[in-house]
């Protein structure tokens, strides 16, 4: 009897790189099996229907793994604040499901500017553009078609926009009057009911999740379907080495966390879906017989142009109900006036401004998003009486530089729960990130106070920055000298290994990028699909011109 | 259920004791922190309760039209919420049984029957010592206090009642949510949003002068 298992596609993380590859081979009849080191998360561990749910997203609802210490996690040292989860669905369990896509300029930074580690991208927004759609209709998406500052998407299915409040309608005036772009936004949330997903009621606190199912994630979106369709998901399955044998990827060893037990499984191709630090470091700590600095790495790229965005909380409180507390808290809109580089402002690049909602009015009392806490004692009920729900915040937040000193490397010292080396984070804002958002918090404050914010707060350039989106560490590009995938995101060295996620993008836009790893992960799984054979007997990854197309 | 190890899981709702298997205190990992703190609070004595009532008092002072924070039974939610003598202190607010009531103890009775000007320097001055890093308990007490506080539904009644802006507020998101109470967008505003924005073509994407760049100077 074998020691190993065998299957045909092995993923490794059920979050949305994985997942639309699972659920588009599975559909077609593939072998797929997905090695996923979390659990499934159930409705009942979701805080929403406690009196303590404020309290309780800073507990086992924390955004940082470090911070959360769950069995599945893993520590991430450095300078750094990572906001990912460990958990079938990956990060996207916890997301605010704001939905942007990238616009054309974003595939071309590297001819719009090329600074520090930028490149062009491989591949274009028309390129990508149908798998947007595609990927949009299986999440379940709601919004408003006809943002002029995008490209026509008349294909893409759209759920009614949510609703704005009086916090969305605000700052919509406050563009409006000044002339700005404005635009209802589109969000991982559903207006209207799927199987086994009730539709968004306005809820909030979608950073917790959503325990009915209106936040759009693989664990409702993709996994149940996948499955169904003869998928093996693995959960609790910690993997150690993706290993290598003859210049190929032959499958994974991973630990069981609830046995403790060793279980190897090999594959005919390999998909890493870790997302932007798991990834690398999976790579990393797959170091091995022929890949001595780790696998995919003979250029030494992996782990390195490691992008968050580069973010600033603004705060504005008025004299009158904003009442934050209520809607998705999925943007209701965003503004893109100054997306694009104009360098008149002395710096590349551009920011979008994202209206949030807030929470309840614990969340008041603990100072907002900016630390701005509540007095204790005889001045505490007339400020918590004049600032709860009368607030709005907007993130500022704007593309960074991929720099090459920012990266993602295995700590030396610090170990998992299952003896394996944490993630290392190195990570500097550039003077044009910093530039960037300086100017975008002026901005800001520029539209809340022209519709009448009595007082304003803000965080400056948060550093680190908080790691919702961590990105570009296994890129793609254009030759095996800038990247560590080719255009269809396999990896240089190993041509039947893949990597697909956070890690995969070459530059970071300044929106947020679950929608656009979502519709690479449809992209790929499609080219795998069409070409499983050929890619099957590569002996060397192909270079971009001589891959076979789709 | 015992894990590989032949550990067994940690106390319903308790935090675990390591997360290293095998290690310390033989109770392994089970999944997230219960909702709602520990299921079995933990108890503090007749001086250490009073002490966390006149602070309540004292960080959120009565007021007429709002509920008292020593009445609202902060007591047990602190006690949910602070980690047992024993246990790893690994979710938030930190705060250990054992130094959490000594610092209880240090402010002591004397605090409790201090007037309204020695409690508020005895908490002026913990706040201090928090900010200067030698004490904790000032970040703990206040958390666990507005936390606490805020989530009473005695409270949000005070703020449907008192607050203009926290008028339809009602607790937990679900099950209710705001559907019914949110406003939609206005149809003019959707068509004026058409009238500004614009974005580059692939194809016009060209080099710009990087000589204009403040950040190079």
């Amino acid at each position: 009897m074998a020691a190993y298992e065998e299957t045909d596609v092995l993923i490794i993380g059920a979050g949305p790189g994985g997942a639309g590859i699972a659920l588009k081979l599975a559909k077609a009849g593939v072998k797929v099996t997905c090695l996923e080191q979390g659990p499934w998360v159930k409705p009942s561990e979701h805080p929403h229907y406690h009196d303590e749910w404020e309290l309780e997203k800073q507990r086992g609802w924390a955004y940082d793994p470090n911070v959360r210490q769950l069995p599945e996690d893993y520590p991430v040292t450095g300078t750094t604040t990572p906001y990912m989860m460990n958990n079938v669905g990956g990060s996207t369990v916890h997301y605010a499901g704001h939905w942007p896509r990238y616009k054309p300029v974003d595939f071309r930074k590297g001819t719009e500017h090329g600074l520090e580690g930028t490149i062009d991208w491989p591949i274009s927004y028309e390129d990508l553009a149908p798998f947007y759609d595609e990927n949009d209709e299986i999440y379940g998406i709601s919004g408003r078609i006809g943002d002029p500052s995008y490209p026509d998407r008349k294909q893409a299915v759209r759920d009614p926009e949510v609703l704005p409040g009086k916090l969305g309608l605000k700052y919509a005036k406050a563009s409006k009057d000044l002339g700005w772009h404005w635009w209802p936004s589109d969000n991982a949330i559903i207006t209207v009911p799927r199987e086994n997903r009730e539709a968004d009621q306005a809820m909030g606190n979608e950073l917790s999740g959503s325990p009915t199912g209106s936040l759009s994630t693989p664990a409702n979106a993709h996994w149940p379907y996948a499955i169904r369709h003869g998928a093996d998901l693995r959960t609790n399955a910690r993997v150690e080495t993706i290993n290598a044998d003859g210049g190929k990827a032959t499958g994974a060893t991973y630990l069981d966390r609830v046995t403790g037990e060793r279980h190897e499984i090999r594959a005919k191709i390999v998909v890493l879906a870790a997302n932007g630090i798991g990834s690398p470091r999976l790579l990393l700590q797959s170091a091995q017989k022929g890949h001595p600095e780790g696998l995919a790495n003979s250029n030494g790229i992996v782990g390195k142009y490691l992008m968050h965005h580069v973010f600033a909380f603004c705060d504005s409180w008025f004299d009158e109900p904003i009442e934050g507390f209520k809607g998705s808290f999925g943007a209701p809109l965003y503004s893109h006036e100054f997306y694009h580089t104009d360098v008149s402002r002395g710096f590349v690049n551009g920011f979008g401004m994202q209206v949030a909602r807030s929470f309840g009015p614990a969340y008041a009392a603990m100072g907002t998003h900016t630390g701005y806490t509540a007095p204790w004692g005889e001045k505490h009920r007339e400020f918590f009486d004049g600032h709860f729900a009368n607030h709005l915040m907007v993130f500022m937040f704007g593309e960074d530089l991929p720099v090459e000193s920012n990266r993602v490397t295995l700590d030396p010292d610090v170990k998992d729960s299952s003896g394996l080396p944490a993630a290392h984070v190195d990570y500097a804002l550039h003077p044009n990130d910093i530039a960037l958002a300086e100017y975008g918090i002026e901005k800001i404050f520029e539209a809340t106070r022209a519709v009448g914010a009595t007082e304003t707060n803000d965080t400056g350039v948060l550093y680190p920055p908080p790691g919702w989106h961590l990105m570009g560490t296994c890129r793609m590009g254009n030759t095996p000298d800038d990247s560590v995938l080719n255009k269809w995101c396999q990896t240089w060295d190993v041509p039947n290994l893949f990597v697909v996620d956070g890690s995969t993008l070459t530059t970071g836009a300044a929106v947020n990028p679950t929608s656009t790893i979502g519709a690479l992960s449809q992209r790929t799984g499609e080219y795998i699909l069409r070409n499983v054979d050929h890619i099957t007997a590569q002996k060397t990854t192909p270079s971009n011109a001589d891959a076979p197309t789709m | 259920m015992n894990n590989a190890l032949g550990e067994k899981p940690a106390p319903h709702g308790a935090p675990e004791t390591t997360a290293t298997p095998g290690e310390a205190g033989g109770f392994f990992e089970t999944g997230r922190p219960r909702l709602g703190g520990l299921q079995n609070p933990i108890t503090f004595s007749d001086t250490q309760a009073a002490v966390i009532d006149a602070a309540a008092d004292t960080l959120i002072p009565p007021h007429p039209d709002w509920p008292t924070a020593s009445e609202q039974d902060l007591l047990t939610f602190v006690g949910r919420y602070v980690t047992p003598s024993g246990y790893r202190n690994k979710h938030f607010p930190f705060a250990t049984e054992d130094e959490f009531k000594a610092g209880l103890d240090r402010l002591g009775q004397a605090f409790v029957d201090a007037d309204t000007r020695g409690r508020t320097d005895a908490i002026a001055a913990l706040e201090k010592a928090s900010q200067e890093g030698t004490d904790p308990l000032f970040e703990q007490l206040r958390a666990l206090v507005y936390y606490g506080y805020y989530s009473r539904p005695v409270v949000t009644l005070a703020i449907n009642r008192n607050l203009p802006a926290g008028r339809d507020y009602h607790g937990p998101p679900l099950p209710y949510g705001y559907l019914q109470t949110t406003e939609p967008w206005d149809e003019d505003l959707l068509t004026q949003a058409q009238e500004n924005g614009s974005y580059l073509e692939t194809d016009d994407v060209v080099r710009v002068d990087l000589s204009q760049l403040s950040w190079t100077k």
